[in-house]
């Protein structure tokens, strides 16, 4: 099967043209100027991961209600609408600073939801 | 509270920010006044990642780019000056003490703060449906995208529950993808151009991903609904862009999202009488980023709308430090349009390059030229040209309108060049 990708590891974007076989192993793949692209079309192919980034909802903050949060590392995209469901039911307190761990390890993955800015 | 400045920066975002830790770095006393009451300006909304790949080589949400600037601002003694409206500007003059005068208001009292130099901020707003003439019912239930990201993403207000959403620029990519991941129903992305007009990873990452629909050469020809949109009619269009009577189609949502582009807020610039380039609706500016005013400097989306805040930090930190070493060293090092020494070049943009900024370059330095197609081009080759001698041939390659260009002229290059030159670009099969 062939697959176009584009790579979002950098800026430059990289457009993969990539043939995978039926155990979606890359059997042929250009278009990348650099070996991130590969590794990028592989995960691509298998498990497609991007981070994910929602808000919570923060309370005692002077000017916000809404805390914006983002996972620290890519989450496979079949987990995000899993995980919007457990930032739902999910409140915090002010002050929170930029970096503080909001929601540990999701899913099992060792990946955390951490805030995205502080707000005092 | 001080009266009179070395630097005074007017906006809170990144390029104020950029600009103001700069100018603060080359050793101005510096103020900032930011009409909201938190500084970031529209970073805070932009809750998702893409940001900082360039600058801070490292993927970050936009709060999370404003933050690292906020938070080396909060180490310097900068002044800000928070839910603060600047009004106008008046240049500086021998009548007023050759400060420029900046008249503001906040929910103290009207104030006016004297600076050797100014750095204007302000950054853009959104087009509007009346901008494009939609025609059909005033109802409620169209939005610009960007206020919708603001609902969503700080208000926690819900605009709609199925949406449409008009045009194809980041913003409208970003928000289709926010609103499916909190539950609401996006029924397409709809493009006037035969061309997308977002960056590529947002077509992946934000329509693909979701499975939304996107509908090329399509526009919104009809609003439709009693108090609130019921349904909106689309259309295909001709290559001069006009609908195609007979290829209407009602879509019944009820919210319709414009993401249409883009315009500089330049109110504040014009009360100074800076004058503003109409093929961006920014001012007109030097390689410093100085605008026709002496003194008074340009930079970031005021200036021309960029499609990375990164570029907008490199911008304005020249900008900053420029407006420093004009406070500092009582004038303008490089004069705004050079005419006093003939070392300056104005540079004019020639289809399909559609503008340049800077306007003004010098010969004796290299010149860091930005520019953007108006048409995505398959194979151009940029050519920079004084009179019809060409001093510059770039490599073929792609160029699309939603990608901003820099080109670097060195300064050899330039050194030959005639008082005016142009870049333009000649497409190869």
């Amino acid at each position: 099967m062939k697959m176009r990708i584009c790579c979002t590891t950098c800026p430059n974007e990289c457009e993969l043209d990539v043939e995978v076989d039926e155990n979606k192993h890359i059997i042929s793949a250009v278009g990348n100027k650099c070996p991130r692209g590969l590794t990028f079309a592989e995960k691509e192919v298998v498990d497609p991961e991007r981070v994910l980034a929602s808000t919570v909802r923060i309370d005692g903050a002077a000017h916000n209600c809404l805390l914006p949060v983002r996972t620290d590392a890519a989450l496979p995209l079949r987990l995000h609408f899993d995980v919007m469901r457990q930032l739902a039911a999910c409140a915090v307190s002010a002050p929170v600073k930029m970096g503080d761990v909001i929601l540990p390890d999701v899913c099992g993955t060792g990946i955390n939801v951490v805030a995205s800015r502080s707000i005092a | 509270m001080k009266t009179s400045y070395d630097v005074i920066v007017i906006g809170g975002g990144p390029a104020g920010l950029s600009a103001a830790l700069k100018a603060h770095e080359a050793g101005a006393n510096v103020a900032l006044i930011e009409r909201n009451d938190e500084l970031g300006g529209i970073l805070n909304q932009c809750i998702h990642p893409g940001f900082g790949l360039k600058y801070f080589k490292q993927e970050l949400t936009g709060p999370e780019y404003a933050q690292r600037l906020i938070d080396r601002l909060a180490a310097t003694d900068v002044d800000v000056l928070l839910s603060s409206m600047v009004l106008s500007i008046e240049p500086a003059s021998e009548e007023n003490g050759h400060l420029h005068q900046i008249s503001l208001i906040n929910e103290t009292g009207r104030y006016v703060l004297g600076a050797k130099a100014v750095v204007l901020a302000m950054g853009c707003r959104e087009r509007t449906r009346g901008e494009i003439k939609i025609p059909g019912s005033r109802v409620s239930g169209v939005f610009t995208a960007g206020l919708a990201q603001r609902y969503i993403n700080m208000e926690n207000l819900k605009p709609g529950s199925r949406f449409v959403i008009l045009g194809s620029g980041d913003i409208g990519l970003i928000m289709a993808r926010r609103l499916s991941l909190e539950g609401m129903k996006v029924l397409g992305v709809y493009e006037l151009m035969p061309y997308a007009n977002g960056l590529f990873r947002n077509i992946k990452n934000c329509l693909e991903d979701f499975g939304i629909p996107l509908h090329l050469s399509t526009t919104v020809t009809k609003v439709i609904g009693k108090e609130r949109v019921e349904a909106v009619e689309v259309s295909k269009v001709d290559e001069n862009l006009r609908p195609i009577e007979g290829t209407q189609e009602v879509i019944p949502c009820d919210t319709l999202l414009l993401s249409i582009g883009l315009i500089p807020e330049n109110e504040v610039s014009r009360t100074a009488g800076v004058e503003l380039n109409p093929a961006t609706n920014g001012a007109l500016v030097n390689d410093t980023y100085e605008t026709s005013v002496p003194g008074i400097f340009s930079c970031g989306n005021v200036l021309h709308v960029h499609d990375l805040a990164d570029n907008v930090t490199v911008e304005a930190e020249r900008a900053g430090s420029f407006a420093a070493a004009y406070a500092l060293q009582g004038g303008d090092p490089a004069p705004a349009d050079g005419e006093a020494d003939g070392a300056c070049i104005r540079v004019s943009a020639a289809q399909p390059v559609g503008y340049t900024v800077p306007t003004f370059i010098r010969k004796d330095r290299n010149a860091s030229i930005y520019f953007r197609v108006r048409r995505p081009v398959e194979n151009g080759v940029l050519v920079v040209k004084s009179g019809e001698t060409e001093i510059f041939r770039g490599k073929a390659r792609a160029y699309k309108p939603s990608i901003m260009e820099c080109q670097i002229v060195p300064a050899k290059l330039l050194a030959g060049a005639g008082d005016e030159i142009t870049v333009s670009m000649e497409e190869e099969k």
